[in-house]
């Protein structure tokens, strides 16, 4: 598990975790790169929108069981449910296109499981990535 | 890091290796935005050392293709993970895949 002040760390040190653990792993580097953007779309969202919203801390655990990774966070601040952004419509033409809410539609793609939950005045995401 | 671009008339070729992710985006995005021109005809994205590409890099990709007026932007030989993150975020609707860093 790592823990992040959103006021002191950066996206850098949080995404340099999942890099850490991957290196220790010994599985394929598809898988890796499946997790590591999952990883770094929900982390950038609360660095960057969270935080906006209160957050001042991030906790991150990320664990390997039977070749799926299990992504679990943690973040004060107000209630930011990431499930339910990022409904883009992917056959938009390019002028109809903008940046906002691909990240958290990739997620969606590459879960196999994404849930949400508050509990204690803490926002709760869990995600698994095969 | 960074990329690496060429230009030949209104012909741009754009080599990104690496990483394109929130961490490189923001500086490659810069760096290329300087160097195309709105009324260029071509840029091609060579991505076959991109290894890795996020919502970040797509933003990128996304920022260049609206920048040309008129021109087409072609994407050459992208890297496996590049490749399905491209499909699923239905960017082959305005991006062409290209086996060619000429144009036709």
């Amino acid at each position: 598990m790592a823990r992040f002040d959103l006021n002191r760390d950066t996206i850098a040190d949080a995404l340099a975790y999942l890099e850490s653990f991957c290196k220790k792993l010994n599985t394929d580097p598809e898988s890796c790169h499946r997790a590591m953007l999952v990883y770094e779309e929900l982390v950038t969202n609360v660095f960057t929108h969270a935080k906006k919203g209160g957050a001042t801390m991030l906790e991150t655990r990320v664990q390997m069981d039977n070749g799926t990774f299990l992504i679990n966070l943690i973040y004060d601040g107000e209630r930011f449910d990431p499930t339910k952004a990022g409904n883009i419509d992917p056959s938009l033409p390019l002028e109809q296109r903008t940046a906002g809410g691909l990240g958290i539609f990739l997620v969606k793609q590459f879960a196999t499981r994404f849930e949400y939950s508050r509990e204690n005045n803490l926002n709760r995401v869990t995600v698994e990535v095969k | 890091m960074g990329a690496n671009i060429e230009r030949e008339g209104d012909l741009v070729r754009i080599a990104i290796d690496g990483r394109l992710d929130s961490l490189s985006a923001g500086d490659i995005s810069n760096q290329i935005l300087e160097n195309i021109k709105e009324s260029d005809k071509c840029v091609i994205f060579d991505l076959s050392r991109l290894d890795y590409i996020s919502s970040a890099g797509l933003q990128v990709l996304l920022l260049v293709a609206k920048q040309l007026k008129s021109g087409k932007v072609y994407i050459y030989k992208p890297t496996k993970m590049v490749d399905d993150v491209l499909k699923i975020s239905g960017f082959y609707g305005f991006l062409s895949k290209t086996d060619s860093l000429e144009v036709d």
